[in-house]
């Protein structure tokens, strides 16, 4: 909080100079206000140099109470600064429609939400304002050093950071203990492990009178973002999709290949998981919630969903499996931008703050579940399971980026598709994938 | 070859009773003309003998057999519709064949079938175009030809004259009573035209509010009409109606108006002695018809006051003002009468009718 | 001019022939005023949200960017991208799959229901709000009423296969189930619609021809293929036209059911175009696609209506 009104004293100094670009009609009165302020600042008595400005903040939701909760979070930001917010609820299905006619628009949100795959897609089309410039501002010192470099500099592009990192996510492998205790296996820690688990409780639960029961689930189509779910495996086998500079796609590389392979192998041909397609991401958490799945990998925010219904069955979340003793974490980040084209870059730069404060994002975070990119952050709120999911941040790596990745992680999630529905070879799948990326990249 | 026969058939929609117990008895080969002005009910009997409505009660009988119960196509009546109803997407060949199409007829026979109709009513040349091509007439004859096609033994005719126009109305009357002489099959002609009426019918029923008035031959229900309603339909202009007070005894009666007394026996109109004696204290009515009246010198008969003169060509209609009365007479077309010119009127005491209170002709047949 | 000896003094024209031919212009400009006071707003509107966004979108098509950032003219290059793309290829085939089974679904089924009803007037009102319910329930709780229907292990529909001893059937998971699925939800969603619209047209047939049809001895079928269907030509070949356009755009339970899958199975056309544009920002490659499927809706029209529609029979 000392950090907060230090920075909040330090933009002060900037502002007459930052403010000189917007339009003529505010222009008077932002610096009228901003110097009146200055000199009585430092008496404590007023703290408001955004009084009355509104923003118009635009963010896809993260659960269905959220709109609830910003109410009363936006409230207390207004209290604080004076600063009036708009929210508006993006849908994540018309998110990239939404988004692009806003960015096009001469007035857009001035604050997004935005994740790694439209971050660079949207910012290198000059939608929003490169922040290097603002985080080694005097304002964000304090700050600053809570942000580990791995995950800053994970979100730049070309040199150009467009949106200050607020979560990472991570995935958790949820288990059903109880199945696990009933054909006495432990919970695995490799692919090898995962199957033997998986067929074990498979036959336990079959000898048990408890038919279709199945051993394991992850996403493995297009529509579940199947390539999503799939990257950390790639990852653990010390590759990726893209090279590191963005420019050649490495699709057919062995570790995209070992990765899908394994994804096949466990429907194809050790068949623990449903055939592709059969169920998907929510029907599966049907299955689990209904004891017939042993361990499904999704997003922790289901950690206070299942809490809350009370599953009928002891569960708990796990690390999702390594390979030969590499074990990543995938997730993309979310991140804070402000537009370029904002009439109140400065406002904005003080609600981004505010969001990326460490007290903000614990308590976002206590509720969705995600890990805080900041270190000083608690998002566990002492809850053992999530304190335990932010620890694998540790192990944590994130997505290439470049404006193309929506493009190019499309023919890897098909080739990824294709394998799992176990018709085409994760040769053949992922030799066409490579020759579209190649495509993509050179047109 | 049929007899229709309807015992006391009535229909009702929902509360609005449109047929209110009618019988009707047509004899085989019969020209039966069904009149009555617009909304009277006729084309639903018509619709309820062909079976496209069902009959609230009462019977219907074609050739002796109960058809309340019998679907359309098996009461064998053919139905003219007032705008034919050809199909529009078929050509003439098509809509004449279509009955016997469906009726599951060999083609060979179809086509004779179809070729001999469209030789009757002089189609052969129109067989391929669509009804959409052809003229009014040429589709009344159409759908005429379909209707014969399968040879019916009920012929049901609603107002088929009534979109043509007066000249190919008269033609096509001609042409319909040649077809029915030809061909001899029973007929119920439904109209709202008294002269197509009265030229067409063998008899005529006469229709008012869904109930029968009276049924007779054309001059019969114009010489003697049963009542005003009758009396006022048939003939153009129509039959002059004057209030009047009876009064006399044996042998000698005498109608009074309000221009003067007409002297009469009841012999020569046709009444009773009970008759006369029931009704005398009602407020009665005379009729009598245009021609049976004729202009004269003030003193003779009713006297009055001339209104109007029209001339047709033919006939020239002289409109007398009798009390409050006026009262058309037709006269040749040499009369010399002047409008405001006062005259007398002569009456034709034999062709005289007198109507009770209620409308009944007191006139015994 | 030469006039007869018969023609009188007064009955001589006055005008000349010049005369004549200015007044005859000028009257018919003033004829034209009120039509061109009327059409003038329409043109203005046309121009305003047809003829510029379409000329906008030609332009765009022959560009990078354009919508988010600046557009940069790049040639036939989307043109030659999209023209070779094996996806859109793919989209094309699922489209036109789709089209004909949902079209021919609709419309077989929409018939015989309004036929149906139309013979059934008592039971009518309640038929036509339950057949257009479905156009009247939210999004998501279609959604949701969806997924607990079509569930593998826990879905109504499975369920009572499952007791009726038949196989169960996954419904989005699988070719071509997924594409029959979206096409069936489609139907489902667009039948009350298509009911409604031929039981209108099925009341307009005029009575008198359904009468003669009784009397011609032309049962309920008969009466309904021979009679009525060919009266019902014109508006037919309108509402294919309008199903074809409508049907062409399968779009939305694509994106919330199947995003494009399994393996590319429910791909549309509409799907690509909006991928291309907002998913990948390929705005050029999108506006060519846009403008080629515009092209083959209108050539399919033109030849519903040059083919299906030629014939003179009188129904105009
Ligand atoms: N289907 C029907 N439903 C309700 N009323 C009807 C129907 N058909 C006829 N009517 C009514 O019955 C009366 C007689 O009609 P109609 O037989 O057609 O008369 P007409 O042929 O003598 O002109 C009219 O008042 C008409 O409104
Ligand atoms: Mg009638």
């Amino acid at each position: 909080m000392l950090g907060f009104m230090a920075a909040s004293v330090m933009v002060l100094g900037a502002c007459g100079g930052t403010d000189s670009d917007d339009a003529a009609t505010d222009d008077t009165a932002a610096s009228d206000t901003g110097s009146s302020d200055t000199g009585s600042s430092d008496t404590g008595s007023s703290d408001k140099p955004f009084e009355g400005v509104t923003l118009k903040f635009g963010k896809a939701p993260h659960g269905e109470d959220e709109k609830d909760n910003w109410n009363k979070w936006l409230g207390e930001f207004t209290e604080q600064t004076g600063i009036k917010v708009e929210l508006t609820q993006v849908p994540w299905d018309q998110l990239e429609a939404l988004y692009t006619a806003n960015f096009a628009s001469d007035e857009p949100y001035d604050v997004t939400y935005q994740t790694s795959a439209h971050l660079t897609l949207f910012g290198e089309q000059g939608s929003f304002e490169d922040l290097t410039g603002r985080i080694a501002g005097e304002d964000f010192a304090v700050d600053r050093p809570n942000f580990p470099d791995g995950v800053i500099n994970a979100s730049v592009y070309n040199g150009k950071l467009y949106g200050l990192p607020f979560v990472v996510g991570t995935t958790a492998m949820f288990v059903n203990k109880d199945m696990f205790t009933s054909a006495g296996v432990n919970i695995p820690s490799s692919g090898d492990e995962l199957i033997k688990a998986a067929k074990a409780i498979m036959k336990d639960q079959k000898a048990k009178g408890n038919k279709d029961v199945w051993g394991f689930y992850v996403p493995r189509t297009v529509a579940d973002y199947g390539w999503y779910w799939n990257l950390s495996d790639v990852h653990n086998r010390n590759g990726d999709f893209l090279s590191a500079d963005g420019k050649t796609a490495t699709m057919d590389s062995d570790a995209v290949k070992g990765a899908a392979q394994y994804a096949a192998d466990l429907i194809c041909k050790e068949k623990v998981q449903p055939e592709n397609g059969l169920y998907n991401r929510e029907a599966a958490i049907e299955l689990f919630k209904a004891g017939k799945l042993a361990m499904i990998q999704d997003e922790p925010s289901r950690v206070k969903t299942f809490k809350d219904e009370g599953l009928p069955f002891e569960w708990d979340i796990a690390m999702p499996v390594g390979y030969q003793g590499k074990a990543t974490q995938f997730a993309t980040t979310g991140h804070w931008t402000i537009s370029a084209k904002s009439k109140n870059a400065d406002a904005a730069w003080e609600f981004v703050k505010w969001l990326s404060s460490a007290e903000f994002n614990s308590t976002y975070n206590q509720r969705y579940g995600f890990v805080p990119a900041r270190l000083d952050a608690d998002a566990s709120g002492g809850d053992e399971m999530l304190a335990r999911n932010a620890s694998w941040v540790a192990v944590w790596d994130g997505l290439r980026t470049s404006p193309k990745v929506n493009q190019l992680l499309d023919p890897y999630g098909q080739a990824l598709e294709a394998a799992a529905s176990c018709k085409t070879s994760v040769d053949d799948a992922f030799a066409k994938a490579q020759k579209q990326a190649a495509e993509i990249l050179a047109g | 070859m049929a007899e229709v026969i309807i015992r006391q058939l009535t229909k009702s929609f929902g509360e609005n009773t449109v047929v209110k117990s009618v019988s009707l008895k047509v004899a085989d080969g019969e020209f039966l003309v069904l009149l009555g002005p617009s909304g009277c009910g006729k084309s639903t009997i018509l619709r309820l003998i062909a079976g496209l409505e069902e009959a609230t009660s009462g019977e219907i009988l074609i050739n002796g057999k109960i058809v309340n119960f019998v679907s359309p196509v098996n009461r064998n009546a053919a139905f003219v519709f007032q705008n034919y109803a050809l199909y529009p997407h078929m050509s003439v060949r098509k809509n004449i064949a279509f009955p016997l199409a469906t009726a599951g007829m060999p083609k060979p026979a179809i086509d004779e079938a179809v070729q001999d109709a469209a030789r009757i009513l002089e189609l052969s040349d129109l067989l391929e175009r669509l009804p959409s091509q052809l003229s009014g007439g040429q589709r009344q004859r159409v759908a005429l030809a379909r209707a014969i096609v399968r040879k019916p033994a009920v012929f049901l005719m609603d107002e088929p004259l009534s979109n043509l126009d007066a000249q190919l109305r008269q033609q096509t009357r001609l042409e319909l009573m040649d077809l029915h002489r030809r061909l001899g099959i029973t007929t119920i002609y439904v109209t709202h035209d008294q002269i197509e009426a009265m030229t067409m019918g063998q008899r005529i029923a006469i229709l008012k509010d869904g109930e029968l008035q009276q049924v007779a031959p054309p001059l019969e229900a114009y010489d003697q009409p049963a009542n005003i309603f009758v009396a006022r339909f048939m003939g153009a202009p129509p039959m002059n109606l004057i209030p009047v007070s009876v009064s006399g005894s044996e042998p000698t009666w005498s109608a009074t108006t309000q221009g003067g007394s007409i002297d009469f026996d009841l012999k020569s109109v046709g009444i009773t002695q009970a008759a006369i004696g029931a009704h005398m204290s009602e407020s009665l009515q005379i009729g009598i018809r245009p021609e049976h009246l004729s202009l004269g010198a003030v003193g003779t008969g009713l006297s009055g006051k001339v209104r109007f003169i029209e001339p047709t060509g033919s006939d020239t209609f002289v409109t007398v003002q009798v009390g409050e009365k006026n009262v058309v007479v037709r006269c040749g077309v040499n009369e010399t009468a002047k409008i405001g010119e006062s005259v007398g009127l002569a009456v034709n005491p034999a062709k005289m009718h007198l109507f009770s209170a209620d409308g009944w002709n007191l006139r015994t047949k | 001019m030469t006039t007869t000896s018969a023609t009188p003094e007064w009955a001589q024209l006055t005008m000349s022939p010049d005369e004549c031919a200015r007044e005859r212009s000028r009257f018919r400009r003033h004829a034209l005023k009120p039509i061109i006071g009327f059409l003038g707003p329409f043109l203005f509107l046309w121009t305003l949200f047809l003829a510029v966004p379409m000329g906008w979108a030609t332009w765009l098509s022959f560009n990078e960017g354009g919508l988010v950032s600046d557009a940069k003219f790049v040639g036939f290059k989307n043109w030659t991208t999209f023209l070779n793309n094996d996806e859109l290829r793919t989209a094309i085939k699922n489209t036109s799959v789709y089209v004909v089974v949902a079209i021919t679904v609709v419309f077989g089924l929409g018939l015989i229901l309004a036929a149906l009803l139309n013979n059934n007037k008592k039971s009518q009102n309640f038929f036509k709000v339950a057949l257009y319910f479905p156009l009247l329930i939210p999004p998501i709780m279609a959604g949701m009423i969806f997924f607990f229907l079509t569930h593998y292990d826990m879905g109504v529909i499975n369920l009572l296969l499952q007791t009726a001893g038949q196989d169960r059937v996954n419904f989005l998971g699988a070719n071509p189930n997924a594409l029959m699925t979206i096409a069936g939800l489609e139907v489902w969603r667009g039948l009350g619609f298509w009911v409604l619209f031929y039981l209108a047209g099925l009341q307009s047939v005029p009575t008198d021809l359904i009468d003669a049809g009784k009397i011609d001895g032309a049962r309920n079928t008969r009466r309904f293929l021979r009679i009525s269907l060919p009266t019902l030509r014109p508006l037919m070949l309108f509402a294919l036209v309008i199903a074809l356009i409508f049907n062409f755009q399968l779009f939305d339970s694509v994106q919330a059911l199947t995003k494009g899958g399994p393996t590319l199975g429910t791909t549309s056309i509409v799907w690509f175009i909006y991928k291309q544009l907002f998913t990948f920002q390929q705005s050029g490659v999108a506006y060519a696609t846009s403008l080629a499927l515009l092209l083959l809706v209108v050539a399919l029209t033109i030849f519903a209506y040059g083919f299906l529609g030629h014939r003179k029979d009188g129904l105009k």
